[in-house]
């Protein structure tokens, strides 16, 4: 009995003993990497950014769905189809420059600097250059213009903003300084983009000394592109 | 000695069947544990062999012996000392030794029936 006993609790004491070994092993096989924090909040970023992007994608869906909706009502509703796209096309005409706009936002003077040079100082320090007109316009693309006007040019795609010795030309028109920027747009956002300390106007103002002002108004008015425009080269793509 | 095999197969058996984990930062202290009892039962079979088994012992030492041991890997992590090093080399000498006691004890067994054949 005193024997049996002891086989008995040998068996029992090597089950558990053999059991720890069996998943130790299994749990040493597994493959425990080294995973640093960096490494895990990268991979949240990676997760977080590509949510963002299915949600974009998911509500350009359902704005295409709207879109469908609305054609179809359009049609179902006696109408024709043509009023809707009738309506599109000022959209489109509006957007690329072919009407006259008017709307709230800024106008900014922008002109050469009349401080005295310091000796041997580079007479190009007190001249607004195209440059400067260029980084301008895109700061107030960047705060959210909607459409913007160099002295009465209209930004198109295809504006170019280029050095004229003095002068600039833009729309192949050839302007001296002062240039008068119109931006129609949220007038806090876009006078904010010119006025804040980081700002690029900023450092011409305070820096360079140019003459910039910048004004807000409830209502500016954009007039359209007038020059005649001609495509060679564009061909709608096949299928489209 | 067959019940000591035969019971580590069927606890290796449940081991892999049964799902079970823990963190990964265990795995030291059981590792150590295992050690700490498996000189355990190579000291019961020994012991068996020689006629001087005793239960109490042996599942006192089975189980205060693997405590010990991951007690003293955990103390040994705290402190910035690898103190684990002390129950290997205790538990794994220990270990050879009672293998080596088993080899001779079954060798005579073996040598003494060749002879009375």
């Amino acid at each position: 009995m005193k024997i049996q006993l002891n086989r008995v609790v040998i068996i029992f004491l090597c089950i558990i003993l053999g059991f720890f070994i069996a998943i130790q092993t299994k749990n040493v096989q597994e493959d425990y990497s080294f995973v640093s924090l960096r490494t895990i909040a990268d991979l949240q970023n990676l997760i977080k950014k590509e949510k963002e992007e299915l949600n974009n994608i998911s509500e350009l869906i359902v704005s295409g769905k709207n879109r469908l909706l609305e054609y179809e009502t359009a049609v179902s509703g006696g109408g024709s189809i043509r009023d809707v796209l009738a309506k599109e096309h000022d959209q489109f005409k509006m957007i690329s420059g072919f009407v006259d706009l008017k709307g709230p936002g800024i106008i900014v003077w922008l002109s050469d600097s009349d401080r005295e040079l310091y000796e041997w100082e580079d007479p190009n320090n007190v001249i607004v250059h195209d440059l400067d007109v260029l980084i301008i316009v895109n700061d107030l693309k960047t705060a959210g213009a909607e459409a913007i006007s160099i002295n009465g040019q209209r930004i198109m795609s295809t504006t170019e903003i280029q050095c004229a010795g003095a002068t600039i030309t833009i729309n192949n028109h050839t302007y001296g300084q002062p240039f008068i920027i119109r931006a129609i747009g949220d007038p806090d956002t876009l006078s904010a983009v010119i006025k804040s300390p980081e700002s690029y106007a900023f450092l011409l103002k305070e820096v360079y000394g140019l003459g910039l002002e910048v004004s807000v108004y409830e209502n500016i008015e954009i007039s359209k592109f007038n020059n005649d425009i001609s495509w060679e080269y564009l061909t709608p793509k096949e299928g489209e | 000695m067959i019940f000591a095999i035969i019971g580590l197969l069927v606890g290796i058996f449940l081991g892999l069947r049964l799902d079970i984990t823990y963190p990964a930062k265990y795995a030291l202290y059981i590792s150590v544990a295992i050690l700490a009892s498996l000189d355990s039962v190579f000291g019961a079979v020994r012991s068996m062999l020689e006629d001087t088994f005793n239960t109490e012992i042996f599942v006192s030492g089975f189980f205060t012996n693997a405590i010990l041991a991951g007690f003293l890997a955990y103390i040994g992590d705290r402190l910035g000392v690898p103190l684990y090093y002390a129950a290997i080399f205790a538990f794994g000498g220990r270990l050879f030794q009672n293998f080596a006691n088993i080899r001779r004890h079954l060798l005579n067994k073996f040598r003494s029936r060749i002879t009375t054949k």
